[in-house]
């Protein structure tokens, strides 16, 4: 599977694409809780995650970062140099 | 030729008493898009009192004994809702199907059984110990919900659906490889605590609540995703079939979300899905060979096509084969949807 370099974008882009999202709210310092529109959508975003970036975010960590933070939380995450 | 175990017929029930979003809407108090957003699910059905698991086996398998095209002598029963404890229900099926002598079981996988209950039957078939098997899915689901359980009242109706396996060179209308699985480990996830020998050696008497299923949303969630997606993969690879080859993906109808997000993973076409879960809810045993029905009554699917069938359920248990749509006409039947 080919993985996908994270970054706001990528991210945006799977928040947008497959969490209906209006891209319009989302930017750096917005909090993920007001992302997503509910639990399921969390379990979604994670099995997103992991299918794009190969890395695994556990569901309790989304609700305590912003989206910046989810991309860090990804790079720290990402095993690849 | 090989001989095969091929599907030569289809037939399902639905009990005619519809629960639609508005009633479970208004007795939990939710906002109008709750149950849509989540589940997908518009309407379920549920069966009237005095109607039990066997009940529905039996209106759904009727048509295609009544076709009578040779002797039936097996009947695979996967359901979650038998009867009673003991003994299985599959007997009592065969018995007012009019099958008595009939070798008949159940088959324990929950919303995975039917594939299961598909794998035996084949398996008989192709090793020449049954000629002509019924393989019937049917679960009364509200019997075990919760009424007071939103999570899982939403989700759950009731049905029936039978199909008819006989030996046959192989070719339209025959199974691929089967994978299936399970994780015990996992059997807290979706579970129906009392009226076993675990709660009766504990020697406590449950609470009222102990004879409803219980279901972790989330985590079954996360887990039908990875197990349907990876099980379906297994089956794609043994069949050699790429998924961009799938005409048709009949996954268990779980939730409208759970579907589509095994079809991403998979690559399979959003034109691809069969969705019958907007109309009938989770079905549990009974899923998968009533969205096979409503495939096939919707006219949609051509001789040869290719079908991808997974299902996941309580055990935790998964299960996938793959079908070349049959040729001949399946037994047509009239029931009210």
């Amino acid at each position: 599977m080919n993985l996908t370099r994270p970054s706001l974008d990528a991210v945006a882009d799977i928040l947008v694409g497959k969490l209906d999202v209006e891209r319009e709210a989302i930017g750096p310092d917005v909090p993920m809780g007001e992302l997503a529109v509910d639990s399921l959508a969390v379990v979604e975003l994670t099995l997103q995650l992991k299918d794009s970036f190969g890395v695994t975010i556990e569901e309790e960590e989304i609700g305590l970062v912003t989206v910046a933070g989810l991309v860090e939380l990804i790079e720290s995450r990402d095993s690849r140099e | 030729m090989p001989v095969s175990a091929v599907l030569t017929g289809l037939s399902g029930w639905l009990p005619p008493r519809a629960v639609d979003n508005d009633e479970l809407i208004d007795r939990f108090g939710l906002p109008e898009e709750w149950i849509t957003q989540r589940t997908g699910i518009l309407s379920r059905r549920h069966v009237d009192p005095g109607t039990a698991t066997s009940d529905l086996a039996v209106k759904a398998a009727a048509p295609l004994v009544a076709a009578d095209e040779g002797p039936i002598d097996t009947v695979v029963l996967a359901t979650m809702t038998p009867d009673h404890p003991g003994p299985a229900t599959a007997p009592i099926v065969a018995a007012e199907l009019g099958l008595t002598g009939a070798a008949a079981f159940d088959v324990g996988a929950a919303c995975a059984g039917f594939v299961h209950a598909l794998a035996t039957a084949t398996s008989l078939v192709v090793a020449g110990v049954s000629e002509r098997a019924l393989v019937i899915g049917a679960d009364a689901m509200s019997t075990i919900v919760d009424p007071s359980d939103r999570n899982t009242a939403v989700i759950f109706g009731d049905g029936a659906a039978a199909a008819l396996i006989e030996a046959a060179p192989s070719g339209s209308g025959s199974f691929g490889p089967f994978d299936l699985g399970s994780d015990g480990s996992q059997s807290g996830l979706i579970t129906i605590p009392a009226g076993g020998s675990r709660q009766r050696t504990d020697g406590v008497a449950p609470d009222a609540s102990g004879h409803y299923l219980h279901m972790a949303g989330l985590p079954v969630f996360r887990q039908a995703v990875d197990h349907m997606s990876a099980s379906a993969d297994r089956a794609l690879k043994q069949a050699g079939l790429p998924a961009s080859d799938v005409d048709w993906l009949v996954a268990h109808q779980a939730n409208r979300r759970i579907l589509d997000a095994v079809a991403d993973r998979l690559g399979v076409a959003p034109e691809r899905r069969v969705v019958h879960l907007d109309r009938v809810g989770n079905t549990s045993a009974a899923s998968i060979p009533l969205a096979l029905w409503d495939l096939w009554r919707s006219g949609r699917a051509r001789p040869g096509d290719r079908v991808l069938l997974t299902s996941f359920g309580a055990g935790l248990a998964w299960g996938s084969t793959t079908l070349r749509w049959p040729r001949r006409p399946l037994t047509p039947v009239a029931e009210t949807e």
